[in-house]
């Protein structure tokens, strides 16, 4: 298994598909499953391709982030690991931290510019 | 406890389960395993069949997925890349997948196969040289024989082995994907008109083709001329088997959405799960090998451009695994061809008239380079232009 820390450097800030892809595992889902739940999720606003997520899956399985095993309709189905879900546990800090901020300092900005 | 020495086990690991299966049965139980080494470990216990399954899973720490449990896997043993299962139903349907060890048998396959042609070009040479030396009354050195031989068998040994390992493994398909058949570059259910209509519809006007040059390697100008040839009320039919040609036929305005994807390796999921979000396949790669994959999606008006990459980072790697593949091929031409032109004046029987086997060789080699000069430059300049497209945009 690849080293926590390591992993985290690798993917730690997330990209908006890891994240999304790793938070819709929170039960096991097929490819195609990922993409619908994100969308639901979303509203729309995400829409993953299919090619955007077969390589992230691919390389996420390869760094030991999910597993896969077949359901009994024999579709691959993706399956969170300890690492994954630690990993996001430590991006879903991160993004916390940043709408804490965020929600600080918003007011400060309401004055400034804006439309003339 | 009993150790059992199985020294090629992962040639045709299905062989390898139901011996495993057929030593439960007798009352030897699988307790751990040595991947490396091939030394099986197994307990005694009652003569009752069990179903094994041996699988490979990058940095999966020798865990097995959770989720298989819940058909009565339970974990026998594992490693740093694979794990082993196994299941008290002998008959059980809910088998974990072989996807992973398809891909490397069939790698495995393309090596050996690799191994027998260069043993026999060798062999080939031998004789030649052999007959040329009989010829001349020279003495014959057979000791220079074995190691083409060796090659040669070896090569057809293992090419056979993994050829019946491969079939084996494709019978394991499931109904999604391609199902395991041997692939046609151009699915048949592509070919909606028969032969003699499509001769009709050329004839009429109807129906037209296209063979730009080299337009795989330049995916986005390729993809802006099918689209924008539906628009104009000329909707993408199919591809000749080659992938040359684009073959049109006349409709309303339509508005389709053409890919040209690259892979150096595409699992079956890869194909169910575009297939299960709409996309239509339109050409692929016979050997599953580093190849271009066409897809197609019509869409409404009023609906979203559909994406196969959605974002820009998976748009910058798909150009540069392009770029990178063609890039180093033409690089292996280009020092391919020094290393000829090389051996033509350094060639001891060199003697000022040009030998032909070489001038032919140097000319073979001149028409590769320029060919994948070519291909390197487009997929290049596809790059470039995706890197400057989306570069600083996450």
């Amino acid at each position: 298994m690849l080293d926590i820390e390591k992993l985290k450097k690798n993917y730690l800030p997330m990209t908006e598909t890891a994240f999304y892809i790793l938070l819709s595992l929170s039960e096991p889902r097929h490819g195609y499953g990922i993409a619908k739940y994100v969308a639901e999720l979303t509203e729309n606003r995400i829409k993953l391709g299919s090619g955007t997520i077969y390589g992230t899956l691919t390389k996420m399985q390869r760094d030991g982030l999910i597993r896969i095993f077949d359901d009994s309709d024999k579709k691959v189905i993706y399956e969170i690991t300890e690492n994954g879900a630690e990993l996001l546990r430590a991006e879903i800090a991160r993004i916390k931290c940043l709408y804490s901020d965020a929600v600080k300092e918003e007011n400060k900005f309401s004055i400034i510019g804006g439309k003339i | 406890m009993k150790k059992k020495f199985f020294p090629l086990w992962f040639i045709n690991v299905i062989n390898t389960e139901e011996k495993l299966m057929k030593l439960s049965g007798n009352g030897l139980h699988l307790s751990d395993m040595s991947y490396g080494a091939g030394i099986f470990t197994f307990e005694n216990g009652k003569n009752k069949k069990e179903r094994y399954r041996i699988c490979l899973a990058k940095n999966c720490g020798g865990e097995p997925p959770k989720g298989l449990a819940a058909s009565g896997w339970k974990k026998v043993c594992g490693g740093k890349n694979y794990y082993v299962v196994k299941n008290p139903d002998p008959d059980v349907e809910n088998v974990p997948s072989y996807e992973k060890w398809k891909s490397r048998v069939r790698i495995s396959l393309y090596i050996a196969i690799l191994f027998l042609c260069f043993g026999l070009g060798m062999c080939i040479g031998y004789l030649s040289a052999l007959s040329e030396k009989i010829a001349d009354g020279k003495d014959i050195n057979i000791y220079s024989f074995i190691f083409p031989a060796v090659l040669l068998i070896i090569g057809a040994i293992f090419a056979a082995a993994f050829f019946i390992s491969n079939r084996k493994l494709a019978k394991t398909d499931t109904d999604l994907g391609l199902k395991g058949k041997v692939l046609k570059t151009v699915p048949k259910e592509n070919f909606i008109y028969s032969p003699e209509e499509e001769k009709q519809m050329l004839k009429d006007g109807r129906m037209i083709k296209k063979a730009p040059l080299g337009w795989f390697y330049a995916p986005d100008k390729a993809e802006k001329m099918v689209e924008k040839m539906g628009l104009e009320g000329w909707k993408f039919y199919r591809f000749n088997e080659l992938g040359t040609i684009l073959y049109f036929v006349k409709s309303e305005p339509c508005r389709i959405k053409f890919v040209v994807d690259y892979q150096n390796e595409s699992s079956d999921e890869y194909f169910a799960s575009a297939k299960e979000d709409g996309w239509k396949l339109e050409f692929t790669s016979v050997t599953r090998l580093q190849g271009f994959i066409i897809w197609t999606k019509e869409y409404g008006e009023n609906e979203d451009e559909p994406e196969f990459y959605s974002d820009n980072e998976t748009r910058r790697k798909h150009a540069r695994r392009m770029a990178l593949t063609f890039g180093l091929t033409f690089l292996l031409c280009i020092s391919m061809i020094i290393f000829s032109i090389a051996m033509i004046f350094i060639d001891e029987g060199y003697t000022g008239i040009v030998p032909i086997v070489p001038v032919l060789l140097v000319t073979g080699y001149t028409v590769l380079v320029a060919e994948f000069g070519f291909f390197a430059s487009k997929t290049i300049g596809f790059y470039i232009r995706t890197k400057r497209k989306y570069d600083n945009k996450n």
